[in-house]
């Protein structure tokens, strides 16, 4: 990461600040480690807290930036239901649209990996991986909510299982299973 | 397509449910005779089941059976692709023992064989006395290739120093020998890429043996292995995060450099026992900015860290035979710098070579000048601020949101209370996101400057008067104290509540930290007069609240027991103190930095009513609990906790602590503390009777000082080194280092307090023993003036003056009557409430009276009661303050040889 990571947070930043909506979108990914992992330390301090809601924090925070305002959301598990969704829109559009333009200084995977710390395997292509995971969603909604939380929140399968309300040998069966299958669903095309 | 590979996942999964000797038959039932399918679904189980590594019961067929030559006894271990066993040749005369080692099975992908094949080719050109050998290689009889090796029955070298408790310079000894087998390597160009202690064995023979060439690399050059490049994009080989190099998590080309990295990490728990950082290796991402971001701690500060899992400092200290000054003494200076210079984290800033590594450490051992020079205080500020300028980045990102979106939103007063209780939290939350990130570079802080601003210009279109933008302004108050920006704070809050606020504000709990906070930014300009009216109004309502559960209180709490206890009201200030601490300890964890804070600020407020003991317990308790999360607050309560130890005359132990301090401030520099360390640790340093070591730190403090503000140097330090001054008999000087002191309290004509006098005091003392005696009168009576005039507590000032009207006075008979009052005015100063600095320098100045009273008995030629007198005094003064002191040993001196041997007051260096 380094110093070209910096210096596109500070680019986007201030062309936030100046007014272009636009911007935040770019910077999303870019802040989301690190709101992650200073929310856990805030966090730390509060009695009682569970690492859920330390990412409930975190998205709470980025919903407001994206202007969406977060009073809708009844609950931590609505809320980041509706964060991992929307994390995966933003990423799956971005990627669409740096295949289509092909311009200079686009997003990259390798980017996002390393800032976001999330769990999405080096080298996927996220349209595909979107495709599969809609295909999986028509199976097995379930499957498909445990690849989407892990991949685009980070979640653990123990925190998985809690958000879904399952137990957590199951997330994990729902994990290993569906996971090898994106793995060769993938690789096969 | 597609939907046939959803029938196999659904088989699979379903079949997950179903135990293990089940499966086969539900399988075949779910796949009704659908051979396809049920080859899928079988062949998609057996990967998941290689992927979580849990088969339990599952039978190796390789042991008991054979490889070439060797029969496979049993399996010894298992990496990340390869698994390992031993092997044992049974010859007609001998038994060899090998370890032989193979791809896992289900690993046997075309890019792990290529490695595993490069690793044996690799193997197969070394040959070194301190590389496990190469012993034979073959294919197993399912098609996997393996190798044997010469079969190292030993322990991993830091276990084995441990084991054999070899001190830091024998670890260093053996450590060459490492060096040497991998320079060795290097010059068949081979980089071994994964040296950690596990791969560096030290035999029963006592002889190091180098393992594990799975992810070296020939450097390049070498030829013969263009067919296989390993560093091939998007795989990610082997790595242990603990010891690689920050250039190997980024997957750059690799060579000698990240070689030398891992061999100083190695050298590091050598020494110290630990890693140059804590560390997650089980979160790679956070691993990577560990070791890409986090400066190595310092040896000195490495042993006292405490973790998990490994051996206390005492435990370590002792496997290195060592005590903690031996240790210190040791591993400071050329050898920190040797480190330091080996885990540069950019490669070229590293050593060359291993080999150029090596000479620097024999240099060291044969005590000859090392060639690493010492990392700069303006190269690690650059590091820190380009590491923090992302959070700092961060926190305006965040602070614009809170004051523009949240502010925005909440407007809306269509708000529920869920809303409301969040938006506290997102508060908090940005207030420690600063907190975190309160750097002092210029650029930074602009901009943080501008939003502080624009957040008080944002706050004014929030309705008047309205809880929310009470809430803003606290927010925004808080972070101005914490930005040192009082001036702006100041006028935000006169603009917002005016000069003479509303005091019926501090009813609520938020409303008394907001006036607080705007007192607390009044006191921070030395606006005492303003401050103590507003402690009036504060005080009550603070002690009438109904809400002292809650944070905000206990902030304020703290803040205006401090700031009565300043303005002289200890009565008021410590209850609040106490009721502040009690409220944090019930909301906050121990670690929690807001907590230690108070607590610290209690301990200094009992301290200062002569409850030490207490307040001891109490910054020793805050010290265990700390976190390495917050340095600048772990620096804080180090340096207090440290000035409770001195107090009890532990100055060793103290020293301990502000050496770590230095350590945390060289890396954390923080404005507020550096100056107040400066002068703190050079009087420690003083009283622990090394002449050398205090001149030095006392130098040190100067230099501090004057890079912190050249225009407003410490009086204290003046004072200290004129206190070193007298002891080494340079009375001349000595008079001169306490004019200064004198200087630096009456300048701007300020009315002279203790501290004036008390160095004026000293002063006249020096002169009289620089043989001027009627400028030392003089200095008595403008001390003595000063003193009757005062309208302020003096201390013991009023012991001192007596005491040094008899050492000037030259009346021998009126000398015991003297210095028995001095004795009581002293006794009468310690019963009253005073700083931690002062009750230090009471300690002090009971040994010097006896000092005084000794010397000024052999200067009137009665040798055996200046003796009587020195023996009489020693047992306390050696309780109050340790053997070494320099007063003891001056005492000791005048009971064991009483005589005169200059006019010098006291000869303190042996």
């Amino acid at each position: 990461m380094g110093s070209a990571t910096e210096g596109s947070v500070t680019k986007w930043l201030e062309r936030w600040r100046d007014g272009d909506p636009a911007a935040l979108d770019r910077l999303l990914p870019l802040v989301y480690a690190d709101l992650r992992r200073i929310a856990a330390s805030v966090l730390r301090s509060t009695p009682g807290h569970a690492t859920l809601q330390t990412t409930a924090l975190v998205h709470e925070m980025l919903l407001r930036l994206l202007g969406r305002a977060p009073a809708e959301y009844a609950s931590t598990t609505h809320l980041l239901n509706a964060s991992a969704r929307m994390m995966r829109q933003i990423l799956v559009d971005r990627a669409r649209n740096a295949s289509r333009t092909k311009r200079g200084g686009e997003w990259r995977r390798a980017d996002f990996a390393e800032v976001a710390e999330l769990q999405i395997p080096d080298g996927t292509d996220l349209i595909m991986l979107d495709q599969a995971l809609t295909e999986l969603e028509a199976m097995d909604a379930r499957m498909a909510k445990v690849v989407e939380l892990r991949y685009f929140i980070g979640l653990e399968v123990p925190e998985v299982a809690t958000m879904l309300d399952v137990a957590e040998r199951t997330a994990q069966r729902d994990w290993i299973a569906a996971h090898e299958w994106l793995r060769q669903r993938l690789a096969d095309t | 397509m597609s939907e046939y590979s959803l029938t196999v996942l659904r088989v699979v999964r379903d079949a997950l449910d179903v135990e293990p000797h089940e499966r086969a038959q539900f399988i075949t039932a779910r796949c009704g005779g659908d051979a396809a399918l049920q080859a899928r679904v079988e062949a998609m189980l057996r990967n998941l089941a290689d992927a979580d590594d849990a088969q339990p019961g599952a039978v190796d067929t390789l042991i008991g059976g054979r490889l070439g030559p060797f029969r496979v006894a049993e399996r010894i271990g298992k990496g990340g692709t390869g698994v390992v066993y031993r092997g044992v040749r049974e010859g007609a005369d001998f038994a060899q023992t090998v370890a032989i080692k193979l791809i896992r099975r289900g690993f046997d992908f075309d890019d792990v064989q290529a490695r595993f094949l490069r690793e044996r080719r690799i193997l197969a050109r070394l040959n070194h006395p301190n590389l496990a050998r190469l012993i034979d290689g073959g294919v197993a009889p399912d098609g996997r290739p393996w190798f044997a090796l010469e079969f190292v029955d030993g322990d991993a070298i830091t276990r084995w120093c441990d084991a054999q408790r070899l001190d830091v310079r024998q670890r260093v000894r053996l450590f060459l020998d490492v060096c040497a087998a991998v320079q060795y390597a290097h010059g068949q160009l081979v980089v071994h890429r994964d040296l950690k202690p596990g791969n560096v064995l030290v035999g029963g023979d006592g002889v190091v043996r180098l393992l594990d060439f799975g992810i070296a690399r020939l450097l390049e050059g070498s030829g013969d292995d263009a067919a296989a490049p390993l560093t091939v994009a998007g795989s990610v080989y082997a790595l242990t995060p603990e010891y690689a190099a920050p250039e190997q998590f980024t997957q750059a080309a690799t060579g000698v450099a990240a070689d030398v990295y891992s061999l100083a990490v190695i050298l590091y728990e050598l020494i110290t026992g630990t890693l140059p950082y804590a560390l997650d290796s089980h979160d790679l991402a956070a691993a990577q900015r560990t070791v890409c971001q986090t400066p190595a701690e310092s040896p000195t500060q490495a042993i006292a860290r405490s973790e998990d899992g490994r051996p206390d400092t005492a435990t370590r200290l002792a496997a290195r035979r060592s005590s903690a000054a031996a240790y210190r003494s040791t591993v400071r200076g050329d050898l920190a710098r040797i480190l330091d210079k080996a885990l540069a984290k950019e490669p070229e800033r590293r050593y060359a070579s291993v080999q150029a590594f090596a000479d620097d450490l024999s240099r060291w051992l044969a005590g000859a000048p090392v060639r690493a020079t010492g990392t700069s205080m303006g190269y690690r500020l650059g590091k820190f601020v380009r590491r923090h300028r992302l959070s700092t980045t961060l926190a305006v990102l965040a602070l614009a949101s809170l004051v523009t979106g949240i502010a925005a939103v909440l407007w809306q007063a269509r708000i529920a209370q869920q809303e409301a209780q969040s938006a506290i939290v997102m508060k908090d939350f940005v207030v420690e996101l600063l907190r975190q990130s309160d750097m002092r570079d210029e650029e930074d802080r602009i901009s943080v400057g501008e939003l502080l601003h624009s957040g008080g210009a944002r706050l004014r279109v929030l309705p008047p008067g309205s809880p929310l933008r009470l809430e803003m302004l606290r927010v925004l108050l808080h972070l101005h104290l914490d930005l040192n920006a009082q001036e702006d704070g100041i006028a935000l809050a006169q603009a917002e509540l005016g000069s003479e606020p509303n005091w019926d504000l501090a009813r609520t709990a938020n409303g008394l930290d907001v006036l607080t906070t705007y007192a607390h930014l009044l006191d921070g300009l030395g606006r005492s007069a303003e401050r103590d009216r507003f402690l009036a109004h504060l005080v009550p309502a603070a002690n009438a609240s109904t809400d002292k559960d809650s944070l905000a209180w206990a902030d304020s709490a703290t803040y205006l027991g401090v700031m009565s206890d300043d303005a002289g009201n200890l009565a008021t200030g410590l209850p609040l103190l106490e009721q502040a601490v009690a409220a944090m300890r019930k909301l906050l964890p121990a670690n929690d930095p807001r907590r230690q804070n108070s607590q610290v600020l209690l301990a200094g407020a009992l301290t200062s009513v002569r409850q030490g003991e207490r307040a001891r317990e109490l910054t020793e308790a805050t010290l265990a609990a700390g976190d390495d999360a917050f340095p600048r607050e772990r620096a804080y309560v180090q340096n207090m906790a440290a000035l409770r130890r001195a107090l009890f005359g532990e100055f060793e132990s103290a020293e301990t602590l502000f050496a770590s301090t230095r350590d945390l401030l060289d890396r954390y520099p923080d404005r507020r503390l550096l100056g107040y360390y400066a002068a703190t640790h050079a009087s420690n340093a003083f009283d622990l009777g090394d002449l050398a070591h205090a001149h030095a730190m006392i130098e040190r403090g100067f230099d501090r000082a004057a890079a912190l503000d050249p225009q407003n140097i410490s009086d204290t330090l003046y004072l200290l080194r004129g206190e070193l001054a007298m002891v080494e008999g340079h009375c001349a000087a000595a008079a001169g280092d306490y004019a200064r002191a004198v200087q630096a309290n009456t300048e701007g004509g300020a009315a002279p307090g203790i501290d004036a006098v008390y160095a004026q005091i000293l002063r006249g003392v020096a002169l009289h023993c620089a043989g001027d005696a009627q400028a030392a009168r003089d200095d008595w009576q403008q001390a003595n003036a000063w003193l009757s005039g005062a309208s302020e507590p003096m201390g013991h000032a009023p012991a001192m003056l007596t005491g040094a009207q008899a050492m000037l006075s030259a009346d021998a008979d009126a000398l015991d009557a003297a210095f028995a009052q001095a004795d009581a005015q002293l006794a009468q100063a310690r019963s009253r409430p005073i700083s931690v600095h002062w009750q230090l320098r009471e300690n002090r100045d009971e040994a010097r009276l006896k000092l005084w009273h000794a010397q000024a008995l052999l200067a009137a030629g009665r040798t055996d009661q200046a003796r009587d007198c020195a023996l009489k005094a020693l047992p306390g003064a050696r309780a109050r303050l340790g053997e070494r002191h320099f007063f003891v040993v001056a005492l000791q001196g005048i009971a064991e040889e009483p005589q005169l041997d200059s006019a010098q007051p006291l000869q303190g260096e042996r």
